[in-house]
């Protein structure tokens, strides 16, 4: 199964993060900057992507760097520093990022809430430094968090590597990082509001005031990230730096969202209002877009123009900016409206459809068994060396012979790593190591059992089915095709413009994507059912009590009706004398079984033994 | 719960069994039947309520324009489109649009291997073409599905369905405006009907199909909540048909039939099942009871038990239920001189039931999956239905378990005997009637034991106490006993091996002899007919075998008891997945088969047969195809027609079987075909 080029991979991933370039050289204490990309998607789709990054000179391994704070939010800074967080990435995503149609964004995130930290080496309790944290972190973005229990947890093997700088001691297969995925959460204002309050200027000036909570949530996709990493302070890298960025993307439906169905935008339609200030407290405040398949104009046009109009090459592609300095255009009270009016037909934009795609959903129906299949195109002319992770819940059972990879027909070397469920305490984590073949389709499948659940470990609604949060994979691509992250230096978007990284004939850059979010239904029973039960159960008890008691209380004693007569017989029998003058014999047999049913089970015992018997008894 | 512990009772509930068997299964048949049917009467049956408060049907403000413009538009269009060439469906038009509408679209190729060998050359090609509109707030985990059944105009057999396809187009285009879906929305549109509809869920569920040979989709959805299937003429229809019957007497979720037919009324359309008009009386509980009205609702009801019965779907929504996916079909019927909705009341309906949908947190899975419709709004549950059916089986298993003691009985045995053996067959009762066909493996097994070990033990008896004459006749009932059940199963081997051909018969047969020049439907129906044929002389065959020895001398009471017994299994096992289908089994078998005896009298032994041969799988399908066709004008035509009718029903029957793993043809050559021919063999029994 192994292969032998694979393993290089997380060596490759690990010597990445080592390659590092600072295009910022200014040694200052903290550094704020703001800024905007808005980018043209396919069919009149536009991407705007926010980025706030807050860059401290400081260490994140000494202890006296949290002692104060300036720019940096100090309700996070105590949770890093209390649970010895190293790397935090944290994102709040409601909607699918649909690679395919839009590329790639600046930060991907799977649906729902994400959570990934790498601790520090020094950290010796690292599950329960976990438990605590994902309280922390729930309590300050007001998400549930809290439910990321080792049930939902797992430690990824190859795929998630520390993305700042990490010590040379950090082992490639480190214990110290934890992944967490929760596929269900609702990302809504309640999620906004704290997370905007850790910008220094909040969101009374700068673009920050473009916040608009209503046209976020009628937007296609939304997704709050948060990510805190150590960072090289200088481009020598000899002093240490925190880096905190907060990123806010929204990808919204031009077409459908406005009233006449033009694709013509500006940033009041997007935003519900124009920009009036840039942050004073930030260093740079910019607004870019994207113009890279825009350049001639032929599609749209722009106004006001750009302060400066920048082209870049990154790896094989060329990409062109249009830049906005935001405090230039505020001066003085004015406004800035950005605003692109596109060409009579109006021309939508086609984005090619990236390097690698993903398309993930579930095979098979009914309540028994099921599978999930994975399909990864890769459009690259070469092959490409990608890691899979999927993390299932333990109730759909895995079965792991069943794993396939398979790539036109053929199957695909890979290197594997499962880790199996326990039931209740540990989800399904696998991790594969692969190439794709150039110009292919790669389908990795397997196939599951669904687990019965006890009744009391349903969740409300519990017929809508049960979330299997997204797969993650991760690649080192040679194309920046429709690639919109910045370089690995620094989250700051300005910083593309940056030189190319040392030795960069032949630059790769870090594609991570998360495949669609799956939704399967367990047998499920009916609740209502126990009342059903009570009711029968009662009923057959009330139906069976009376003959199962006299069964096994009542004691058999033998009976000679001759012997002993009680008074109430004696008098029958007087009587009977009297009122039947000729009783025969058989009459006689008979009454006594009616008067008393004990008489009648022993006469029937009796009967066992022969009539002739019974029949001489009656008589004497 | 007296009877369990006296067992004098218990003989006397036996006795009594046995002295009015008669009666009592004339009586439990003659009630069964009389109270299935009298459940359409309005009194009996209960008036349709939502069980899932989460649908809130018809709360929500239309959103649509008044006059939804485009939809006219777009049918003017598809109109003209479809107009260009009347033999093909518009698929590239409507790809083109639903493109133009911004949404991902995406066609799927398919193809139909027949499974006879003689039209294998025959390989038809198929296209559907979907579209997924994306809600903006969801990480495309729950969809709903819109389809739409193509069909070209030259196509007249059908209604059309261009209405239906200008509809999605429209409610396309409006529905991409709103923030609120909670689940995406696929507007399908199928080639060929219900192949095109399996090609595109197997090629979702990435399922295989032996003989649908689908394209994997390129785009997908999540799980599929529900499917409405729209069959809308290019005019403007008069009233609403509600289609719900699927694959092997699948019924969607009482919910959604009822959200369907609440949303019609509310925009004031006519709605209807199986084109029955319906009095308003009769759904409010006010003056329903009427004569006329319980003849109205009953023949609603039992076309709708029709339809069920015969296990294929009615449309495109019967696939969806197979694979767990609530669907119906509204079919919109064009008839001059009537009060007419147009487009756009069928837009507002639409966009109703999808919204209802759009709030469903959970599947369906409140109301009921079992019932009967006697109307559109009345409903007979399970719990209704099924002791009435239950009394008609009781019939068949009254006389099997009295034939039973019968068997079991010899007047020359003492009186502990009897006793005992009818403990068996009273706990037999009490126990699944599957356990009596375990009972009666034990009991060959047990009867062995002892002949095996009787011939040394009764020695043995005879060395010991030569006085002793009780054992010896004993044991040769014993051996009588043992003779009886061996006597019978030469019948039910043969009988089973006989359905067993039936079942295999058309395939295999068309794969040895490929050479005949007939068509498919032919060579099914005349091989079903060889089949049947050679199979009603096969008591003759093993007569002839018993006349040369006497080891085969039939206990037709035996036979008769275990053909009823299984007979009853049977059908009740049926009632539980396709109530319709068991019903009218039962009430046509039952009364045959539990009257069937071998009799001395020629006549009356004739009569017999031609009863069982009028009640036989063959001729039923015959009966089926002839009141299929009625009315006609002469009986002569009338004849002809139910011919051809059955032909062409028992070829779909097998198609349906071989494409959409339908279980009719299974159940009626496998189960049905082998219980009739053991009451077969029963009138060829010496009486004597």
């Amino acid at each position: 199964m192994a292969v032998p080029a694979s393993p290089e991979l997380p060596t490759m991933l690990f010597v990445f993060i080592f390659i590092i370039t600072c295009s910022t050289s200014v040694a200052q204490k903290d550094e704020f900057t703001e800024e905007l990309l808005i980018k043209p998607l396919s069919r009149g789709y536009v991407y705007s992507h926010f980025q706030f990054t807050t860059k401290w000179n400081a260490s994140i391994h000494d202890l006296r760097t949290f002692s104060h704070y300036n720019l940096f939010p100090k309700s996070l800074g105590e949770v890093l520093v209390r649970y010895g967080v190293q790397e935090l990435h944290l994102s709040q995503t409601q909607g699918l990022w649909r690679h395919k149609l839009w590329g790639y964004p600046v930060h991907d995130a799977p649906p729902g809430a994400e959570l990934w930290v790498w601790f520090k080496p020094s950290v010796k309790d690292i599950d329960g430094a976990w438990t605590d944290l994902v309280n922390a972190v729930s309590g300050l973005f007001c998400s549930s968090l809290n439910f990321l229990d080792s049930k939902s947890t797992i430690v990824p093997r190859w795929s998630f590597r520390p993305l700042g700088l990490a010590s040379k001691s950090t082992s490639p297969f480190s214990r110290s990082v934890r992944y967490g995925a929760l596929p269900k959460e609702i990302v809504c204002t309640e999620n906004l509001t704290p997370w905007k309050k850790l910008l220094p200027c909040d969101s009374k000036a700068g673009l920050s005031t473009l916040f608009n909570a209503f046209h976020f949530h009628e937007a296609n996709y939304h997704s709050l990230g948060l990510h805190v990493r150590p960072i090289c302070a200088d481009e020598a890298c000899t002093q240490e730096a925190i880096e905190l960025s907060q990123s806010l993307s929204v990808v919204t439906d031009v077409v459908s969202t406005s009233y006449t169905g033009s694709p013509n935008w500006q940033i009041r339609s997007l935003f519900g209002n124009h920009l009036v200030s840039a942050c004073p407290i930030a260093a740079k405040s910019t607004i870019m877009v994207d113009i890279t398949n825009n350049v001639d104009q032929s599609s749209f046009r722009l106004t006001p123009s750009p302060t400066i109009t920048d082209t870049i090459k990154r790896g094989p592609h060329e990409h062109t900016y249009a830049v906005y300095d935001v405090r230039q255009f505020t001066q003085s009270n004015r406004v800035l409206n950005i605003e692109a009016t596109f060409n009579q037909p109006p021309v939508l934009v086609e984005l090619s459809p990236p390097p690698i795609h993903t398309h993930r959903f579930i095979t098979g129906y009914g309540l028994e068994d099921g599978g999930i299949s994975c399909l990864i195109h890769n459009t690259l002319s070469s092959n490409q060396s990608i890691l899979y992770l999927d993390l299932l819940p333990w109730f759909t059972r895995v079965k792991f012979n069943t794993l396939e990879v398979v790539n036109n027909g053929k199957a695909v070397p890979y290197k594997v790593h499962y880790v199996p469920a326990k039931d209740r305490s540990r989800p399904h984590h696998l991790e594969l190591s692969l190439t794709l073949w150039a110009n292919s389709v790669t389908r990795v499948h397997f196939t599951f059992t669904r687990a019965y659940l006890k009744w009391t470990e349903y969740p409300p609604d519990a017929n809508h089915g049960f979330y299997i949060s997204s797969a993650v994979i991760t690649a080192l691509v040679p194309s920046t095709l429709e690639y919109t992250g910045p370089p690995q230096a620094s989250s700051r978007l300005d910083s593309m413009f940056a030189n190319q990284p040392l030795g960069a004939s032949k630059p790769r850059f870090l594609v991570r994507i998360h495949t669609e979010s799956l939704l399967v239904s367990l047998p499920t029973p009916d609740f209502s059912m126990p009342y059903n039960v009570i009711c029968l159960t009662c009923t057959v008890v009330a139906i069976a009590f009376g003959s199962i008691h006299n069964l096994t209380t009542r004691r058999l004693v033998p009976y000679d009706p001759a012997s002993k007569k009680g008074l109430l017989s004696k008098v029958k029998a007087f009587l009977q004398k009297i009122f039947k003058k000729s009783p025969t014999t058989a009459g006689q047999g008979d009454q006594p079984a009616q008067v008393n049913e004990g008489i009648q089970e022993l006469t029937e015992d009796k009967s066992a033994l022969g009539t002739d018997e019974k029949h001489s008894s009656q008589e004497s | 719960m007296g009877f369990l512990t006296d067992e004098k009772q218990r003989g006397r509930l036996i006795t009594l069994l046995e002295r009015h068997h008669h009666k009592l299964s004339l009586l439990s048949y003659i009630i069964g039947l009389g109270g299935f049917l009298a459940l359409a009467y309005q009194p009996l049956n209960a008036s349709t309520y939502f069980s899932e408060n989460a649908l809130l049907p018809g709360l929500v403000e239309t959103e649509l324009p008044r006059t939804l413009d485009s939809a006219t538009v777009y049918r003017k269009e598809l109109e003209e489109e479809m107009k260009t060439d009347t033999k093909l469906s518009p698929h590239k038009w409507i790809y083109s649009k639903f493109r133009e509408l911004g949404l991902e679209t995406f066609t799927q190729n398919f193809s139909v291997v027949y499974p006879f060998k003689s039209v294998s050359a025959r390989v038809v090609a198929g296209e559907n073409v979907y579209s997924i509109l994306r809600a903006r707030r969801t990480a495309s985990t729950e969809a709903l599905v819109l389809s739409v059944p193509l069909r070209p105009l030259a196509n007249k057999a059908k209604t059309g369905t261009g209405g239906g396809i200008a509809l999605a187009l429209a409610l396309a285009k409006e529905f991409k405006q709103k923030p609120y879906w909670s689940k995406d929305i696929i507007f399908l549109f199928t080639d060929f009907d219900e192949i095109g509809a399996m090609a595109w869920l197997d090629g979702y569920h990435q399922t295989d199909s032996q003989y649908i040979i689908a394209n994997d989709l390129e785009g997908r959805s999540g799980a599929i909540i529900a499917a409405i299937n729209l069959e809308l003429p290019l005019e403007n229809v008069n009233y609403f048909n509600v289609k719900l019957e699927g694959l092997n007497g699948q019924l969607p979720n009482l919910d959604l039939v009822n959200l369907v037919v609440k949303l019609c009324r509310r925009e004031r359309a006519q709605v209807m099942l199986h084109h029955m008009s319906e009095d308003r009386g009769y759904i409010h509980s006010e003056h329903g009871d009427t004569f006329k009205d319980y003849k109205q609702a009953l023949s609603t009801m039992l076309k709708m038990m029709w339809y069920q019965a015969s296990g294929a779907p009615s449309g495109n929504h019967g696939l969806f239920q197979k694979f767990h996916i609530e669907s119906v079909s509204l079919e919109g019927v064009v008839k001059k001189g009537q009060r007419q909705s147009d487009i756009h009341a069928t837009a507002k309906i639409i966009e109703g039931i999808f919204r209802s949908l759009n709030n469903l947190l959970e599947r369906f899975h409140q109301s009921f999956f079992f019932y009967l419709l006697p109307s559109t709004s009345r409903y007979v549950s399970i719990g209704m239905y099924m002791p009435w059916f239950g009394l008609m089986a009781l019939a068949g298993l009254i006389q099997g378990i009295v034939l039973w003691l019968a068997t079991s009985e010899d007047p020359n045995k003492q009186e502990g005997e009897p006793l005992a053996s009818s403990k068996e067959t009273s706990d037999a009762t009490m126990e699944n009637k599957d356990k009596l066909d375990e009972s009666i493996s034990e009991r060959e097994k047990d009867n062995n034991a002892i002949t095996r070990e009787s011939p040394g033990a009764s020695e043995d008896d005879k060395v010991q106490d030569s006085g002793d004459i009780k054992d010896i006749p004993e044991d040769q009932e014993e051996k009588n006993g043992k003779k009886d059940l061996v006597s019978i199963v030469p019948v039910i081997l043969v009988a089973m091996l006989l359905g067993w051909m039936a079942h295999q018969g058309p395939e295999l047969l068309t794969r040895i002899m490929p050479r005949f020049r007939i068509q498919t439907e032919d060579m099914i129906l005349y091989s079903m007919l060889a089949i049947f044929t050679a199979a009603l002389v096969y008591p003759k065959l093993m007569k002839k075998k018993a006349s040369e020895s006497n080891i085969l001398n039939l206990n037709w009471k035996l036979l008769k008891s275990v053909a009823l017994v299984l007979q009853t299994l049977a059908l009740t096992s049926l009632s539980l997945m396709n109530i319709s289908l068991a019903f009218f089994l039962t009430a046509l078998m039952v009364p045959v088969t539990t009257l069937v005896r071998p009799c001395n009298n020629r006549f009356l032994r004739l009569l017999q047969m031609a009863a069982l041969v009028l009640v036989s799988p063959m001729s039923l399908m015959l009966m089926v195809g002839i009141i299929s066709s009625v009315p006609q004008d002469s009986p002569l035509e009338l004849i002809t027609q139910g011919f051809a009718n059955s032909k062409e029903l028992i070829f779909l029957g097998v198609m349906d079987a071989h494409l959409f793993n339908a279980w009719t043809e299974t159940v009626i050559t496998a189960v049905v075909f082998p219980v009739w021919l053991m009451f077969w063999a029963i009138p060829w029994i010496d009486s004597n």
